[in-house]
């Protein structure tokens, strides 16, 4: 197996730039956002929280209802459990 | 080379990367952005149930991917043939999703970073993925192995 070139159009450039805006935006206003949707799923789009839910689920089905791409909401679960995530997944047919 | 991003996850700085996958075998499904976290000790890439729903996969109807294993337990997956590119790269592999409704992310496993050098730096929040060409550009084959 190894990767192909395929065609990187500025359209999904253009798109790629704006999803990393709005992980930087999410980054730079962490505790904001925690502080403001404690156990609550956020979604952000053009620099600002365009919906929140209680699961992702939900929060994608909102989204969907309102018009919203879901798949270009960066979401976020904000919590201040103490959850250690280790998602190992380990397949016994892989060599 | 391309680039994931850290995002904050509880306090922590999470690696990512962000992926267009398509699936051959249905394309009226369309091609859609996966964020997926960057799991070194992943075997296979496994999106969600939750996302694979969303995107519009019917699990039923999916071939049995037999089970993965992991420290929440043995859970059931199905698979699908999918593309995954990124920044012009593309790979086509098979996509496991996870039968579970367990809220856990999608990651990126081993089977797509084998074929680049991955570069992750927390403290200065870099995440690469190197092709051939950048680990020769860089000298990086020159580090050897032991």
């Amino acid at each position: 197996m190894s990767f192909t070139r395929i065609p990187y159009t500025e359209e999904q450039k253009r798109r790629d730039e704006e999803r990393l805006k709005d992980v930087k935006y999410y980054n730079n206003n962490y505790r904001e956002l925690l502080a403001q949707y404690p156990e609550r799923w956020i979604g952000i789009f053009g620099q600002q929280v365009v919906e929140s839910a209680a699961s992702e689920d939900e929060l994608i089905a909102q989204l969907k209802a309102r018009g919203f791409r879901w798949d270009l909401v960066f979401r976020r679960r904000l919590t201040e459990s103490e959850e250690i995530l280790i998602t190992r997944l380990w397949d016994p047919d892989y060599v | 080379m391309f680039r994931g991003f850290f995002a904050d996850d509880r306090g922590r700085r999470v690696p990512h990367l962000l992926c267009d996958v398509e699936f051959p075998d249905a394309p009226q499904l369309g091609t859609h952005p996966v964020e997926l976290l960057v799991d070194t000790g992943a075997d296979r890439t496994t999106l969600s149930r939750g996302i694979a729903e969303s995107i519009g996969l019917d699990l039923a109807v999916l071939p049995d991917g037999g089970t993965t294993t992991g420290f929440g337990g043995v859970t059931a997956v199905r698979m699908v043939e999918s593309y995954l590119s990124v920044e012009g790269h593309m790979i086509r592999l098979w996509l496991r999703i996870l039968e579970s409704r367990h809220p856990i992310p999608s990651v990126l496993g081993r089977d797509f970073m084998a074929n680049f050098a991955l570069f992750i730096e927390e403290r200065t929040g870099r995440v690469l993925f190197l092709d051939q060409t950048d680990v020769e550009t860089y000298g990086l084959a020159a580090l050897g192995n032991p």
